[in-house]
């Protein structure tokens, strides 16, 4: 009697070892089953930020989440639009926000009440200048203008005549990408001679009605830089138009569907490609260890950047970065563009 | 007195004249485009070319087309400010039926469609349930932006059918396609404006609503016809800007509803409603396209453009008010 009940006492000990130790190895899954994750892009108004979305909901995924919204203003240019949203998506009381942010002076305090109020907060693409917020994943905007700069001082020949189409005033990376391509040129190739900026606020009309009087205002014009995908599509529709394809070389950054087509065309000469799904990948990461408690590695994370030419778009690493977009993926698989092994 | 007549008379003649000169705002307006132009073309040599100003033409096109209808809604009094967001709906629209058919004209049909719908409700809204325009077309923006972001799944739609860039990047015998167009449309809503009982009812309803009503209009059905007119108008701009960028846009056009009001207003077309005509308004977005085109051409830092249009339309607004009062 007394040895079938050690026993049964033993079966007990052991079923609830068994289940405790099974738990916590989905412990954090099933914790996060309930769990929503918001991702405030800048604006709905490009495939880049479905890109990055694509990103989080797959480390959502994984990570077992219930599920990643994906909530934003139509214009990057709306400061305003993005701080109402950001305050009502706070009232909802996510498990936690990724955000890339339009504006980083504006929309800093936002989000430091949201981090108070015991909202987690990370950041992507583009941050703000705080020591609350847990983590920024982000191209290194600097670096990437100064790829762009590198690119095209050597398509050009290192002398001449470029425009810099921008992206706003109020855009902290549209400064970056300027500044480091600016600052490159004056440094590395001062032969080459950099117009002021116009700003594309983030429209192909716009970037096309830029392009077109900066062409007509300086036909010696032999290079154009765009710090972003809608301006760089409007540029490159404009030297379609205007039929100077060889004429003037022209580097942005970004493959939106209708930019990679142009590309292809070979109305562009170089894209910089950043890696948006991994800028989401690792911003879930980063806020799911923040949500369940884990240490954080660092704070900050830099996700790579590569120049794309059509001379190395069959590489494998440079065709993997771009076949990460399943948009862009289906494309070089219609027009037969295959990955060199 | 009579020793000084003939120099009163001679003196009242000229001053006449210049009277009659700035009182016309759209005489002033013309007059003021040429001088502005002027001085671009001492600045810069680029800037009076026969390529850039048909280039100004055709940037001038899309907020001319919307320029058109919103003439006839601000003529009768209202104000329609959901016009940028009925321009990228249409554009979105049209594109994922040419994406469907890959055929142009259905998806021209369809975009034009999708204004004279968005048309139908504002002047509903506005005739039959009396909302103020104001109010009705701040929702229409918001619904029509909805609507194409949702549609479109905020992406922009750039697979479109083949020969459909003509409309915005075709020429004939050297004129490109949308300046044909645009002036077209303004010979056409000319001809409506002043030789058309409904386009003379406009005027009307515009300087009085109750007397229109008394002496028999048909309030509800004419403001049902006007913003019908601004729809297709803002659909026809939002085809051609789809023809022109070569994808349809679900974000584009946010600043349009404002430039296309601004040029109404330029071109001497009272905001109080009654009192404008259509040229004014072609002038009035030469006007606008003239100044950004040449304030890029000669290189001009981006924030000055804003100030300086801005700054214009400000006098023009002020001006109008001076015209009004000198009126009563």
């Amino acid at each position: 009697m007394r040895a079938k009940w050690g026993l049964l006492m033993l079966a007990a000990v052991a079923v609830v070892l068994a289940l405790s130790f099974g738990a916590s190895a989905g412990e954090v899954n099933k914790a996060n089953a309930n769990r929503t994750l918001v991702f405030i892009p800048k604006s709905t108004n490009s495939q880049f930020w479905v890109a990055i979305w694509d990103g989080a909901k797959q480390a959502g995924r994984e990570l077992g989440y219930k599920e990643v919204l994906f909530q934003g203003v139509a214009s990057l240019s709306d400061v305003i639009g993005q701080i109402n949203l950001f305050n009502d998506v706070v009232t909802s009381r996510p498990a936690g926000i990724i955000v890339a942010v339009t504006d980083s002076k504006s929309l800093k305090a936002p989000i430091e009440k949201a981090i108070d109020a015991g909202v987690p907060v990370v950041t992507v693409n583009s941050g703000i200048d705080s020591a609350k917020v847990y983590a920024h994943v982000a191209t290194d905007n600097y670096e990437a203008g100064a790829m762009a700069a590198d690119k095209l001082a050597e398509l050009i020949g290192k002398k001449g005549l470029v425009a810099d189409i921008g992206i706003d005033a109020a855009s902290e990376t549209g400064r970056e990408r300027e500044g480091g391509f600016r600052d490159r040129m004056t440094k590395a190739y001062p032969q080459v001679k950099v117009l002021p900026v116009q700003y594309s606020a983030g429209e192909v009309s716009r970037g096309m009605n830029i392009t077109s009087d900066l062409l007509t205002g300086n036909p010696e014009i032999v290079g154009i830089f765009c710090a972003q995908d809608n301006g760089g599509t409007g540029a490159a529709q404009m030297l379609k138009q205007r039929r100077v394809k060889d004429k003037v070389k022209l580097v942005a950054f970004d493959a939106s569907p209708d930019e990679f087509q142009l590309f292809l065309e070979g109305y562009m000469d170089g894209l910089i490609l950043q890696d948006p799904f991994m800028q989401g990948y690792q911003g879930i990461y980063a806020l799911d260890s923040v949500i369940n408690k884990k240490p954080l590695p660092e704070k900050r994370f830099k996700t790579p950047t590569k120049t794309i030419t059509k001379d190395n778009m069959t590489e494998p690493d440079t065709y993997d970065l771009l076949a990460r977009n399943t948009v862009i993926k289906k494309v070089m698989d219609e027009k037969g563009i295959i990955r060199k092994k | 007195m009579a020793g000084t007549k003939p120099e009163a008379g001679a003196g009242l003649l000229h001053t006449r004249v210049i009277g009659v000169l700035l009182r016309n705002q759209t005489i002033f307006m013309t007059l003021f485009l040429c001088g502005m132009c002027a001085v671009f073309a001492q600045i810069s040599p680029y800037f009076f070319t026969r390529s850039n100003l048909l280039s100004i033409t055709v940037q001038a096109s899309v907020i001319c087309m919307i320029a058109a209808g919103q003439t006839f809604v601000i003529l009768s009094g209202g104000i329609d400010l959901g016009c940028g967001s009925i321009v990228a709906l249409a554009a979105v629209i049209a594109a994922m039926v040419m994406e469907q058919t890959d055929l142009m004209l259905p998806g021209f049909a369809a975009g034009i469609a999708v204004g004279a719908g968005c048309g139908v409700v504002n002047g509903f809204a506005i005739g039959k349930l009396g909302l103020p325009p104001f109010v009705s077309t701040l929702g229409m923006m918001g619904i029509a932006r909805g609507a194409a972001l949702i549609v479109s799944h905020g992406v922009p739609q750039y697979k479109l059918a083949s020969g459909s860039d003509a409309l915005g990047q075709g020429s004939v015998q050297g004129l490109p396609v949308p300046t044909i167009v645009v002036f077209l449309l303004y010979t056409l809503c000319h001809l409506i404006l002043t030789r058309t009982k409904r386009g003379r009812y406009t005027y009307s309803v515009g300087s009085n609503p109750q007397a229109s009503m008394l002496c028999g209009i048909n309030l509800c059905g004419q403001l049902v016809w006007i913003y019908i007119i601004a729809g297709v108008a803002a659909g026809l701009a939002g085809i051609t800007e789809l023809s022109r960028v070569g994808s349809g846009q679900p974000a584009a056009g946010a600043d349009y509803a404002l430039d296309s009001i601004a040029a109404v207003v330029l071109g001497g077309t009272s905001l109080q409603g009654g009192v404008g005509n259509i040229w004014g308004t072609l002038i009035g977005g030469l006007l606008i396209a003239s100044l950004r085109n040449g304030l890029n051409v000669m290189n001009i830092n981006a924030h000055w453009q804003q100030v300086t249009i801005g700054v214009i339309l400000i006098l023009a607004v002020y001006s109008d008010r001076v015209h009004n009062q000198m009126r009563r």
